[in-house]
């Protein structure tokens, strides 16, 4: 049985898939770049000066989208955890998944535009905390969702046991669901993250463009028509989850599934 | 019962309080600067070009700290934008503005007086205020409105087509030339589908109907019908010529000037005459490009700012105002290489050497010089229309409708 | 452990299923002229505007076309890399790099697509470099184009990976290595061993996945608004700009837009949670 399989389309999609991670840093270094030229006219450390700087408008909002994504992630893992419990061992089962599906499965930018109004009249629009909120709003419902298959029949089965051999509640969360749960837990936060990193509507509509988040700079740096310094923020935007993919190889791989 | 008395109560006491916190302008200037200084002041401003960008961020940010220890913030947003969160804020009921001061122009002007959400009249107060060219008609109103000083002139700009000398010798100076061009050169011209393509209608639109005189004054909806009627039939004659087959339009003229620079068009455009030389400056364009104005004329307006009227920091805000239009401020800003925006100062009358130096300000190297083109200076027009035209602009020319 | 569930329901209600149905009432009082700083009282019109006089509809048809397409050439362009290089994607900096696109955020596809396929962008220069164009012109459009070329691309970019992973983990659960073997020992060869059992089970695995994929591109809103056409435009820029654009007299239709792409949506969702119960 000859096995002479050409891996083309394998090298092809290794090479889109990576194609941003090299073309991007690469652009932020570039001068003048104009038609016809392959290669720009000039270098320039410039745009790397302008964000190492003291002015960091963009090392500001690198931090401010850090800072975001971890108050997110965490609140929405956790919650989510505890929250899919409640509703997977409940008999409102399929009404609980069908409002946790409404805002992950709406786009965020019009999730937000329908929000608006509430978060206007709460005095949160425009603010770090209605940006987490807000996100909290889409991430929460989608841990639920990713938790649900966590907690089944077999992790019920397993704090009922555990129950009958007398341990406390607290002892078995600690001990017996915790050690369980974590591999999920740290995907979860992971996926959370992303989303929270990632996300560029939510965060301008409900921010009123007035919470700079690093995607908010690459789209304000396009509207400039700056690919330089887009290309810039961009790279900053994608190393993060690069690395975090990097860490957690393992898991994701093996968890990615609905 | 008790309870229900004693929250009643006290909801009602909060909401006094909040009254008093907010919008309490002092009367004289010295309260103005005291309540002020050291204050945070937030504003919404366009911030679609770099350089002016830069002007903010590394001029006017450091100096407002370092003379008033004022910490301006600036977040992005753009007239209609603005007209909507300030909608929105309104609508929700909420007591105090999320922004203190915004840059505005004219039709922004118009829809904000419509919901009333500008504070004023305020630029009376303003000490540097006394230096402006009020008598310059160009200043004083703003889209055929009085401005009243519910707004204060910040710059003054003419539209203008810009273009590479090199590929493009001889551009037309005419809409009939125009048409010609693009006929020999399909793909060359487009207009942006924002403010300074609206500009450029409306240029064309005063220059079908005659003149400034006939469409000047308040909204004619007659008048529209029939000059924008042959309007539209002039950009129908153009459309399958220009970019995209004027199938789709660009979002604005940053991205224009890129285009421009690479060759995919011939043209672009500015509402600020003086782009073209920072432009070059920056290394976006090449030292080809030049700039001009059609003999038909081209729209010369100024642009504003604006307090709101729900803002928790007005004093602030107020001494922002105040320096932007100081004569310190208006000549940085009027440096080509800064920004090359026009000012609403009448220099000849400013104290100290400020009127030698306004006279020894670089000229430009790319642009033509203020003086040649503002024979073909033509006034703004009422509101309304900018905003058919926008409507018009997607219904009849992008939806085809 | 009844009073922490009752906590946990009472959060869920608040913060799940209050927020959405608050929204949606406000939405709907505003199209209905109830509510609203500019409204002159109850009215149907904008809703009738919505039905005889608006993009709706044609937009919302433009945006599930797009969706289909690009959903179904990611689909089999991970079908296709899953049973062809199954084990090779196993080996984990192999996986690592392939599913790098999943930490990419729209605006950033959207950039990447720009520069490479713009009439100025890589290819281009790269096309002009070796001869076959003539300058930006004569580059073929692939942004801002009605066809949505460049959307389509950009968003099979960043669903091939989620779908090659999600195929590879279905494969490895049921055990597709042990079907396709005992499919062969019963005389079937390996074309029509996938064919008949192993893309099957993958699709039918995979369906809600593929369902809600197909609900993300519809209301992508980034890509759109930086590689689209000004008409006819996807459904998000669309009552986006309708809501915060211009004319503010537009809002109330705005919002039955609004309304109507949030029934639409619920309505999706519970197909997709039928089907998924149905072989979760």
């Amino acid at each position: 049985m000859h096995r002479r399989k050409t891996y083309a389309s394998l090298v092809v999609s290794i090479i889109l898939a990576a194609l941003p991670y090299g073309i991007l840093p690469l652009m932020s270094f570039f001068g003048r770049w104009h038609f016809p030229a392959l290669l720009p006219e000039t270098w320039t450390f410039q745009h790397w000066g302008s964000f190492l700087h003291s002015q960091g408008a963009v090392g500001a909002s690198f931090l401010l989208s850090l800072g975001i994504a971890t108050c997110t992630a965490t609140l929405a893992s956790t919650g989510g955890l505890l929250l899919s419990r409640a509703v997977s061992y409940s008999s409102f089962r399929q009404g609980g998944l069908f409002f946790s599906l409404l805002p992950v499965t709406m786009s965020p930018v019009l999730f937000a535009t329908i929000l608006l109004f509430y978060f206007q009249v709460a005095g949160l629009a425009g603010t770090v905390a209605g940006v987490i909120l807000a996100q909290m709003l889409i991430a929460l419902p989608f841990a639920i969702i990713y938790f649900h298959s966590f907690w089944s029949v077999r992790i019920l089965r397993l704090e009922q046991l555990s129950a009958t051999l007398g341990s406390t509640p607290v002892h078995t969360y600690r001990y017996i669901i915790w050690p369980v749960a974590r591999p999920f837990l740290l995907v979860c936060f992971f996926q959370t993250f992303i989303i929270s990193w990632l996300e560029y509507g939510l965060t301008s509509v409900i921010g009123t463009g007035q919470i700079q988040t690093l995607t908010l700079k690459v789209f304000l740096y396009i509207q400039e028509s700056n690919p330089s310094m887009a290309a810039l923020s961009a790279t900053l935007l994608i190393l993060p989850p690069a690395i975090l993919l990097f860490w957690n190889r393992r898991f994701v791989f093996k968890e990615v599934s609905l | 019962m008790k309870y229900f008395s004693i929250l009643f109560i006290a909801l009602l006491f909060s909401s006094c309080h909040r009254k008093g916190d907010q919008a309490t302008v002092p009367g004289s200037w010295d309260e103005v600067v005291a309540a002020g200084t050291g204050s945070t002041v937030r504003m919404m401003m366009w911030q679609g070009d770099p350089f002016i960008n830069t002007y903010m961020q590394q001029y006017v940010k450091p100096k407002l700290k370092e003379l008033y220890g004022i910490e301006l913030e600036i977040s992005s947003g753009q007239g209609n934008m603005i007209v909507s969160l300030l909608l929105s804020e309104l609508e929700a009921g909420k007591k105090q503005s999320s922004i203190d001061m915004m840059w505005i122009n004219g039709e922004t002007f118009y829809q904000l007086r419509q919901i009333d959400a500008l504070y004023g009249p305020f630029s009376g107060i303003l000490p540097n205020e006394r230096y402006i060219d009020w008598d310059n008609p160009y200043i004083a109103t703003d889209f055929q409105q009085p401005i009243n000083g519910m707004e204060c002139p910040w710059g003054n700009v003419q539209l203008s087509i810009i273009y590479d000398s090199l590929r493009t010798p001889e551009p037309p100076r005419t809409m009939t030339e125009l048409l010609t061009y693009v006929q020999a050169h399909p793909g060359s011209f487009t207009i942006p589908n924002e403010f300074t393509g609206m500009t450029l209608l409306k240029s064309w639109l005063i220059a079908i109907a005659g003149g400034d005189s006939v469409l000047a004054g308040p909204f004619d909806e007659q008048k529209y019908q029939h000059y924008s009627a042959q309007l539209w039939e002039y950009i129908r004659a153009l459309q399958p010529y220009m970019w995209k087959e004027g199938k789709t339009f660009p979002d604005g003229p940053a991205t224009m000037h890129r285009m421009l620079a690479n060759g995919e068009i011939d043209f672009s455009m500015s509402n600020n005459d003086g782009e073209v030389d920072n432009k070059v400056l920056q290394g976006i364009l090449p030292e080809t490009a030049r700039s001009y104005v059609f003999t038909s004329g081209t729209i010369r307006n100024s642009h504003y700012l604006g307090l709101t009227q729900r803002s928790s920091n007005l004093p602030g805000a107020m001494m922002v105002i105040n320096f932007l239009i100081s004569p310190e401020a208006q000549f940085e800003k009027m440096q080509p290489a800064v920004w090359g925006d026009g000012t609403v100062l009448r220099t000849d009358e400013l104290p100290d050497n400020w009127p030698q130096q306004f006279r020894e300000i670089p000229g430009r190297k790319y642009a033509p010089d203020r003086a040649s083109i503002s024979r073909y200076a033509l006034m703004e027009l009422s509101p309304e229309y900018m905003i058919r035209l926008f409507d018009d602009f997607r219904n009849i020319i992008i939806e085809g409708r | 452990m009844k009073a922490g569930k009752s906590i946990a329901w009472i959060v869920f209600v608040l913060l799940v299923i209050l927020p959405v149905s608050a929204s949606l009432v406000y939405a709907f009082l505003y199209s209905v002229g109830l509510t609203g700083l500019l409204s002159d009282g109850y009215t149907i019109a904008y809703w009738q505007q919505l039905r005889t006089n608006s993009p709706f509809f044609f937009s919302l048809l433009y945006s599930m076309i797009i969706a289909v397409i690009s959903i179904g050439l990611a689909v089999c362009i991970a079908l296709w890399l899953t049973l062809r290089y199954g084990t090779t994607l196993q080996r984990r900096n192999i996986s690592f790099i392939l599913l790098l696109p999943l930490g990419i955020p729209a605006v950033v596809a959207a950039l990447m697509t720009y520069q490479l396929l713009s009439p100025s962008g890589w290819l281009s220069r790269l096309t002009y470099a070796v001869g076959l164009t003539g300058g930006p012109d004569a580059f073929p459009a692939l942004i801002n184009d009605r066809l949505a070329v460049g959307i389509i691309i950009t968003h099979i970019i960043l669903a091939v990976p989620y779908f090659t992973a999600l195929f590879r983990n279905i494969y490895r659960q049921e055990q597709g290595d042990l079907l396709l073997l005992t499919a062969r020992n019963l005389g079937a060869d390996n074309g029509q061993a996938s064919r008949t059992i192993v893309i099957p089970l993958l699709l039918r695995s995979a369906f809600p996945s593929v369902l809600m994929f197909l609900l993300f591109v519809m209301g992508s809103y980034e890509i759109p608004l930086l590689l689209g056409v000004s008409d006819p435009r996807m459904l998000s820029p669309l009552i986006a700009d309708k809501m915060f654009r211009f004319d503010l007299l537009d809002k109330p239709l705005a919002y039955a837009m609004l309304v109507s792409y949030v029934l639409l949506v619920l309505l999706l969702n519970m197909l997709l949670l039928r089907k998924n119960a149905r072989h979760a």
